[in-house]
């Protein structure tokens, strides 16, 4: 029972980050996406002291063990677009080896470069 | 309701099936989203069932990604005061391997006449799915698309990343780390954890970095591409 509202009051925070977020973003009318607000806003109030990250940890530690599992049906959706797939595929081909070699090399390269203290 | 129920708990249940799969025979191929992915898609097109169906059917579940997104504060707050030292150089690494991903995806696109919604599906390929859904679909691209890119990249950096890194002579796990959370988000994360727990710790701060640059910068990027180009 008690696990069960942890949980809630944990997932309630979460919620309200986002909502609080949405609120903004609506308000504001900025073109920022309203969940990137809401992890800001979130790390605000942890940094601040103001939410403890015990009190995160019933609903964030499965959220995001099992985060993989919220991408199945977006993912799904590729059903409706077979045919741009099959049509495009050498370009999707090139996308898929070059894109993360380029990043890998750039990241890592400039990377090295700092000194780390083991 | 009935579709809810039915939906949700085929999709949960295949899920922990296939994280059962990849733990027994531990390999980045056997991808538990990856694999998931192709088997619902097969059975909706064998059933002829329509897409518009299963996706009204687990809503519950796709509602969970914003607040996913959110969740990530946790981790990135945890590990701020190991990585303050280094938080200039990741920052500087995220977004030097951001832009060079996103402008490469960019061209291409242009190289092979991709159409405007196929390209914007393929400009945020980099960072973890939920921001890249949220990128795409702010740019009116196609979200399906975009997430099995992700998740192949994912997969393909986890398998051949840690070599190509050798290759390229970069030799401290805390860079090797870095490179991955930036290029290949979670499951190259994943890799990073598994070769080095230095390694580990760099690429998920890495990761959760690049995903707030990727959200604010890379549909910035995008839109003074296309106005270049027009």
């Amino acid at each position: 029972m008690m696990i069960a509202l942890r949980f809630i009051a944990s997932l309630a925070i979460l919620i309200g980050c986002l909502w609080a977020a949405r609120l903004a973003t609506a308000a504001f009318a900025l073109s920022l996406p309203a969940p990137l607000l809401g992890l800001v806003l979130l790390f605000i109030l942890l940094q601040t002291g103001i939410i403890k990250s015990k009190y995160l940890l019933p609903s964030c530690g499965p959220i995001l063990k099992y985060m993989a599992v919220f991408f199945i049906p977006a993912g799904v959706g590729l059903i409706c677009y077979l045919d741009i797939l099959g049509e495009n595929a050498w370009l999707l081909v090139s996308v898929l080896t070059l894109v993360p070699a380029l990043g890998l090399l750039l990241t890592g390269k400039l990377a090295s470069k700092g000194r780390y203290y083991d | 309701m009935i579709n809810m129920l039915l939906g949700c708990s085929v999709t949960l249940v295949l899920f922990f099936v296939m994280r059962r799969l990849n733990q027994r025979w531990r390999s980045p191929v056997l991808n538990p989203v990856l694999l998931c992915i192709v088997l619902i898609s097969a059975c909706l097109l064998i059933t002829d069932v329509d897409y518009i169906d299963y996706r009204n059917a687990t809503t519950p579940i796709s509602f969970f990604l914003e607040i996913a997104v959110v969740a990530l504060a946790l981790p990135l707050y945890q590990q701020l005061h190991a990585i303050r030292p280094y938080l200039v150089l990741i920052c500087a690494c995220s977004f030097v391997g951001i832009s060079s991903a996103t402008l490469l995806a960019f061209l291409l696109c242009q190289l092979f006449g991709a159409s405007t919604a196929l390209s914007a599906s393929l400009m945020a390929l980099s960072v973890t799915t939920p921001i890249t859904l949220i990128v795409t679909d702010s740019l009116n691209g196609l979200p399906g698309v975009a997430a099995i890119m992700v998740i192949l990249i994912g997969v393909l950096g986890g398998v051949f990343g840690l070599s190509l890194l050798r290759l390229a002579g970069v030799t401290q796990p805390q860079a090797k780390g870095i490179a991955l959370g930036v290029a290949c988000h979670a499951i190259g994360t994943a890799a990073a954890m598994e070769h080095h727990p230095a390694a580990g710790a760099f690429a998920s701060a890495a990761m959760i970095i690049s995903a707030v640059i990727t959200a604010s910068w890379v549909p910035v990027l995008f839109t003074l591409l296309q106005g270049i180009i027009s």
